[in-house]
Formats: C-alpha cells, structure tokens, sequence
C-alpha cells in the first residue's frame, strides 16, 4: 500500500512525486509516456532548444560582419530537430534518475482510477494507495474543422517532431506557443503569418510590452494580423487553405504549405476512471478546493486537469504543496495567481506577473506606473539588445507592487528579482538601493524601481 | 514614540469639556494610570488618568474648554523627546487605537482614544510593505499578529488587524492600577479594596448628581397581575408564531411608552432655559448583568421610540439588548438617549417589596415594578386571594407636580387590570 499514488509523471506529478519521496511518503507515480510530460517530451524543453538554436541561426549577419564568408547551402534542419530531441533525452534521463534516487516507484502504464484508494494498471494488476493524485496533463486542443493530421495541420507536437521546413506557416494561435514558433520558423527563413481572434498577441500580456514584440516581429517580417479569426480550413497533401475573417466582417484566404494550430489545451481528463469515483469534472477541469483537494477524500489534482494557468511551474508548485499538505504541514492552501510568472521565450522575451495596466484601469483599481527602457541599461547598449522596457505598477499610497512587466532580452530571468521584491513585501526603495553590479541587465529592475520613486539615474 | 492625552467623549452628546484642574506640572515625571487632570461637563466631573507613563507636554490649559478628541498633552518617552516635543510646540496626533477592557459600560462612561505609535522597531519581525501600512494608519505593530515565515507581520495581517480594530466596540475606560490593599483602615479590618475606577466612579457620580439635582418624590400602587398574567400566558404559547418569548418587561414598557404619549410631562428634561418635553419617547430599561460578589454589572439600553414599536419588536430589542449586555458588546448609542427610564426588580428578589429609585438624568421619572405575590385582597367585598404587584414611580418635583404621576400611575394600573382598554390607546 503506498502512501501516495501519482497519476502522470509531468512537472506536476514528477516534482510532486519526488517532494513526496522528500517528505517520506511511499511513493508511486505511473507514467504512460516518458516522465516529464508534455514540458520536457513535447513542450517546454525542445522549444526552447529550438529558440537558442534559432538564436545561433540569426547571428549570421553578426559573423558575417567581422568578416567571415558563410556557406548556408548545407543548411539541414533535421539536425537542428534532433538537437532538440537530444536536449528532451538528455532531460528525461535525468528525472528517470531523481525518481529512482528518492526511491520514488515508476510503473509505466495508462492509470485507470477504480476506487479512491485504487488504481488499475494496463495488465490488470491493481495498486493501492492511501491518497491519489491526478496529475495527468493536457493535450493540444483540436478544434472542429481543423483536425490535426500532424502532415499540413499542426499542433504543437507535430511541428517539434518535423524534420523539414515548409517554405510557409500559417500560425492560428497568437498565444505564447504561436508567438514561439513563429520567432523560430521565421529564424529559420519561413515565411510565417500569424491569426490571432483578440486584439494583440499574447492577450494575457501587458499591451504596452505587447506592443513591443510585435514591433520586433514586424521587423521580423512576420506577418501579424490580430482581430481576425480563422473561420474554415481547406487542405492538400502539400497545402492549406485557411479562409479568415477580420474585424470588418470581410473573409480572406490564406495560402500556405502547414497549419499550426495552437488555439489553446485541453485538460485529460477522459477515460482515466473518474466516473468511477464520483469526481465530475467542469469543462473538462477537475475542481479543487484548498490544497488540491477534490470533493473525492483523499483525492488530489494538479496541473493542467485543473482550471489554475496551464504553466509547468505551477502545476509543480501545485504538487509540492499537495505532498506537504499530506504529510501534515502547513503549506499555502492556494497559490496567489498574482504571484505566477509568465514567460514567453521568443525575443525578445516577454516576462511579467500580476496586475496589467489595461486590467487596472477596468477594475478600476488605483495604480501609478513607472516605465524604464533597455536604452538606458548599459549592458544592453553593449551587447546590442536594447529593445525592450520594464514597466512596475506600485499601489499610489503604500508602494505596494502591483505587477511588473519586462519585454527583452533575458525578461524570463530578470523578472525573478521582482517578483521576489513582491513576494517579500519589499518596497520599491529596497530594491531601488541594493547595489547592482554594473553592467549587468539587472540594473533595469534597480533603474525601474528607482524610476518609481522618481528618480531613475539612466533615463 | 510619545503618547497623547485627548479630551474624552464622556457621553455621545458630548461635544467639548473644560479642563478644570491640572493635576501636575509641565515637564513632570508621571506613572501610567496616575489622574493629571480634571475635566468637568454639565453633566460630570471626571478625573483622567495617563495613559503611560513619562514626561508630560501640556498643550491645553486650565479653564479651558476643549472640544472632545483634540489633544490636551503629549507623553513623551525620555527627555530628548520632551525636549523635541516642547520646542516643536505639540504635534497634533489623531485618536487610532481604542484599548480594550474588561468593564462594564454605562452611558455616562469615558471614551478614551490612546495612540501608540510604531513602538519597538527592529523588534519585530515585519515586511517593509506592512510597516509601511501600518505607519500610514498609526497602528501598533506589537499588536499585530504576524502569519508570514517565522511568524513574520505581512500586510494582510495589518489589513487583518484594521478590520478586527473597527469593530471593537467603543467606550472602553481607562482602568487605573488597584491601589495596594491594606490589612486595616482606621482601626477596622478590611475585607478589600475596590477600585473607584470607570465604571464605578461613574455610577457613583450619576447618582450623586441626580441626588442632588433632581427634587426626588417617589409614589406607591399595587396592581392586580391576573389579567396580565392570562394574556402573557396565552403570548409565551404563541411564541414560534411571535418569533420571540414576550416578557413582562416587553409588555412594561410598551404600556409605558403608550401611556407617557397621554402624559408627556413625564418625559422631560429640567434645563435652566424651560422644561424640554420631548416628542420622542425613548425607554432605558436597566438591566443588573448580576455576575455575583461585589462586581457592579448595570447598564440602562435605551429603546428609542418605544411608542412606534409594536411589543414583538420591543420584545426582540430587549433580548438583543440582553445579550449584548452579557458579551460587553452595548456601545454608547445603544444607552444613550433615554428620556424615561423602567427598572424590573423581580428577578433579584422574589418577595414582596419596594424601592424608591432614583432618576436617570436628565429624565424626569423613572418607574420601577417588583415582584408579584399572592396577598390577600378586598374584591366585591370578599377577602380573596390575588397577584399583587408593587409599583414605584419617582419623578422630579421640580419639573411635576403630584397630580401627573399619579394619573400616569392610574393609567398604567387600568391597562394592567384591564388589558382590552389597550384598544383606546
């Protein structure tokens, strides 16, 4: 009988299952693919190999400039795919080895749920568990009328595992996984539209930051049409057709070789034995009161099968905090959705957390503002990144932090210094006065928050 | 960090008081709970005691009349800060913190609002966002209870702390330290020494004042209780439809508040300028929340237009009353203006007898009802056996005659007898 049974072995149930182990519970975690889930199989990792590799590709003219003479002729981007396939590998050995080193039971298999307490392996066999977890992930949504066939119409799973560019894109989606892929394809010389329904890319980002991306991707060639959505697709075996409607109600028609559809996730939450145990599910999400709990007892969920962001840190928080709360210590019952960052990895990179300005103004939530540019940071003159901004909304009487937002070079990292300044309760003077080195671009969070208080030196 | 002494709210309509007597000397050393002044209102003469200790700045003077709530000196800390204080001729400190005690309240009760401000810096554990607030609100952060890492202050626990402070009920009394008990006083022993602070001091001087004041005249019935007994009797079996458990005291003081409209000298107030005769008919109904021993447990809530209220809306006002007596949780409005006052002695007492008590000020009468027994009576010329109840009214001879009270009496005594007469009111 395990203390624990972990249903899905993602950054959710993988992290949750090893604090587990930590905390010493007798830990079980069946996993019918490769531990790691999405995020490190089909997801988080390989992009982001992707976009350094992508990174490299679009130094070229940098190197040809000191001089040297490039041969791009024997370009192969089967091996720019295996490379990611090699950084997921690599990863995927190394949660194989963190669950065995904490003695955390790996069973490979689909999880069907029978009783509260039980769980059915693919051959029959039962195991026991005094708690469950559910933590089995979401998958690609696939919306009727654009049905994945991984040749011409996309999702995020079939274009990682392609071996070869198509000469253009048509990304339906502007959400982080679109404005991804549109970045990396478009290093790679493809030509790349994007579709997006809301008025801006990234319609969960801050408009201002926003703004700035899409400046970069108009550099880029990319082409951007926001408030238009995709009404119907029609496919060849090399090509699609994907007629479009904007905001003035007209239908366009757009050519391309693929489709990539990332219009969003949806939660697995069929055919894993839910029924079994009374556990009704709301849109496909699981609902979880404090610590996970479902109305089931002793049945927890985590990650993408429940209704918080579909991000991979957060599900991994979810689980932390499930497995201490089982072995009987005091952790936050619920994570505080302004305290999740957000990170978008194209570049620049798009990082923030908490309140938006637009948010604010129709909430009507008072908010001072302060804005300072990668301009003024001296790093970022040096090495040549200076688009981008970072912009702090405080609160006008206690200099509460609000939200930040950065869009730049190396957001995903530097949003983190203020995001800690948050969390602790610090002020923007805290910040504003701790010594930092020079040149580094962490100077734009001291440079922001000294700006708050109305005195940033570079600016 | 200093202290303030504001000009204390004594009663809700208390608008400013004049400081009498300054007990001590500017620059003085004084001790936390030592009296510093005096302050005097039409109605009271109240001694006021520091509310820390330290070097006192005085900021108003004697004689002066002072609006309630502004300042009348700062305790400072050390020298260096009276030094400070003085030359910066008084900082004015609004009222935050009200402190909590254990007392009971009266109307005439003081509301002593103490500031401590941001006591023991770099003691406790607090984020810079939370000390913020808390400076930006004047509160104590010693009082506040920290739920961050390491019990750390965060800013929902000030938040936390601002919401638990509005709701604690107002005018709490500065409770003075008892004084040392002595084994003997004047050759006799003592048994012990309680301390006239707040409440008891209050008490003391209210019926001092009416005393002396009111010109105290006190008439005597008894009435027939059966009638009454039958129809509050067939009231107590209605219960679950009424929604509430009628009392005698519900039905008192409806058939009060319907008599005084007939005889509306009795709710009155004696000023120098005339009698006021007040439209309203407001009836304190003074409850004993007797806790034993030598404690004195009296409030008098007020339920304001008894006249407009139906008995079942009287009745579950005085038990809200009741048990807000029983948490400590009567605040000033709830026992303040009255314009008569009902007293109910049955309950302490279940024998025949009588009291002469004494007027509310600034009313004019008050009436008391005791026990009912079983005495023997003259009816139809038979010697029967009947319920009898006493009833006291004391009025003010200055503001009545003879004749008002005793008609209000013969009223109130009929309605009692004879319950359908209730229809003509």
């Amino acid at each position: 009988m395990y203390d624990v049974i972990v249903i899905g072995a993602g950054p959710g149930g993988y992290v949750a299952a090893i604090r587990a182990a930590q905390l010493g519970l007798k830990t079980c975690v069946v996993e019918k693919e490769k531990p790691g889930g999405v995020c490190l199989n089909w997801g988080c990792i390989p992009s982001k190999n992707l976009i350094d590799q992508a990174d490299t590709f679009l130094s070229l003219p940098e190197l040809k400039k000191m001089g040297l003479k490039i041969d791009t002729k024997g370009f192969d981007y089967s091996r720019v795919q295996k490379k990611s396939r090699g950084a997921v590998t690599r990863l995927v050995k190394g949660v194989e080895f963190l669950l065995k080193k904490n003695k955390v039971e790996t069973l490979k298999g689909t999880a069907q749920i029978t009783t509260k307490n039980s769980v059915k392996l693919d051959d029959g066999t039962e195991i026991h568990g005094r708690h469950l977890i559910v933590a089995t992930g979401s998958r690609p949504m696939e919306v009727p009328g654009f049905e994945f066939d991984e040749k011409v119409v996309l999702s995020s799973t079939g274009i990682l595992s392609m071996t070869s560019l198509p000469k253009s894109l048509i990304i339906l989606g502007g959400g982080a996984i679109g404005c991804e892929f549109a970045y990396v394809m478009t290093a790679f010389g493809v030509e790349v539209t994007m579709v997006e329904m809301m008025d801006h890319l990234l319609p969960f980002e801050d408009e201002e930051t926003v703004a700035v991306l899409e400046g970069a991707f108009k550099k880029m060639k990319i082409q951007v049409l926001t408030g238009t959505r995709a009404v119907s697709l029609k496919k060849s075996a090399t090509s699609v057709e994907i007629t479009i409607q904007g905001q003035d109600g007209k239908e366009k028609t757009l050519k391309a070789d693929k489709a990539l559809c990332v219009f969003g996730r949806t939660p697995n939450t069929q055919d894993i034995g839910l029924e079994n145990i009374g556990l009704e599910t709301e849109k496909g999400y699981i609902p979880v009161g404090d610590f996970g709990q479902t109305n089931v007892h002793g049945v927890f969920a985590i990650g993408d099968v429940v209704a918080t962001p579909l991000l991979a840190h957060v599900a991994s928080r979810e689980g932390e905090i499930v497995m201490e709360y089982i072995a009987g210590l005091k952790p936050e019952p619920r994570i505080a959705l302004d305290e999740i960052p957000s990170a978008i990895y194209c570049e620049p990179q798009v990082a923030s957390f908490g309140l938006r300005e637009q948010q604010a103004k129709s909430e009507g939530i008072a908010y001072k503002k302060a804005i300072f540019p990668y301009q003024g940071v001296g790093k970022a003159v040096a090495v040549g990144k200076t688009q981008g901004l970072v912009k702090i909304l405080t609160d006008p009487e206690s200099d509460e932090i609000l939200g930040a937002h950065i869009v730049g070079h190396e957001a995903t990292e530097l949003i983190h210094e203020l995001l800690l300044a948050k969390i602790g309760e610090l002020l923007p003077e805290d910040v504003g006065n701790m010594i930092h080195a020079h040149p580094t671009l962490s100077e734009l969070s001291l440079e922001g928050m000294r700006a708050v208080k109305g005195h940033a030196i570079h600016n | 960090m200093s202290e303030v002494i504001l000009m204390p709210k004594l009663a809700m309509s208390m608008k400013q008081g004049t400081l009498t007597e300054w007990c001590v000397a500017e620059g003085d050393r004084i001790e936390d709970g030592q009296v510093v002044l005096v302050i005097e209102t039409e109605k009271v003469s109240y001694e006021l005691e520091a509310p820390a200790s330290g070097f006192i700045h005085i900021i108003a003077q004697q004689d002066e009349t002072i609006p309630v709530l502004e300042t009348l000196a700062i305790i400072a800390d050390s020298e260096e800060e009276l030094a400070q204080v003085q030359s910066a001729g008084g900082a004015q400190v609004p009222a935050v913190a009200a402190e909590e005690t254990q007392e009971e309240t009266i109307t005439a009760a003081a509301e002593v609002g103490g500031v401590a401000v941001t006591a023991l810096k770099g003691k406790v554990k607090i984020s810079p966002l939370a000390r913020k607030i808390a400076a930006q609100h004047n509160l104590d952060i010693t009082q506040i209870d920290g739920t961050g890492p390491g019990s750390r202050i965060k800013k929902r626990d000030v938040v936390a702390f601002m919401e638990q402070l509005a709701k604690v009920p107002s005018a709490p009394v500065a409770v003075a330290d008892p004084p040392p008990t002595e084994d003997t006083m004047d050759g006799k022993r003592v048994k012990e020494i309680l301390p006239m602070s707040g409440f008891r001091k209050a008490m003391a001087s209210h019926m001092a004042q009416s005393w002396e004041t009111s010109a105290r005249v006190s008439v005597f019935i008894e009435i027939d209780m059966e009638e009454l007994i039958q129809l509050r009797k067939g009231l107590v079996e209605k219960q679950e439809i009424l929604g509430t458990r009628v009392s005698f005291t519900d039905l008192f003081v409806f058939l009060i508040s319907r008599v005084l409209r007939s005889q509306p000298l009795l709710n009155s107030t004696y000023t120098n300028d005339g009698i006021v005769v007040w439209e309203d008919i407001n009836i304190g109904v003074a409850l004993s929340l007797a806790k034993g021993g030598m404690d004195t447990s009296l409030v008098v809530p007020v339920i304001k237009n008894a006249d407009r209220k139906s008995l079942i809306e009287i009745s579950k006002e005085l038990k809200s009353f009741v048990n807000k007596g029983r948490e400590g949780t009567l605040g000033p409005d709830d026992m303040s203006g009255g314009t008569f006052t009902f007293t109910n002695t049955a309950q302490l007492l279940k024998r025949w007898h009588l009291q002469t008590p004494m007027i509310t000020q600034p009313e004019s009468a008050i009436l008391g009802t005791s026990s009912t027994v079983q005495k023997a009576v003259v009816k139809d010329g038979e010697i029967v056996a009947r319920p009898m109840m006493p009833v006291q009214l004391s009025f003010d001879h200055r503001v009545i005659d003879g004749s008002q009270p005793t008609i209000f009496l013969g009223k109130f005594a009929d309605l009692i007898e004879d319950p359908d007469l209730i229809w003509t009111f």
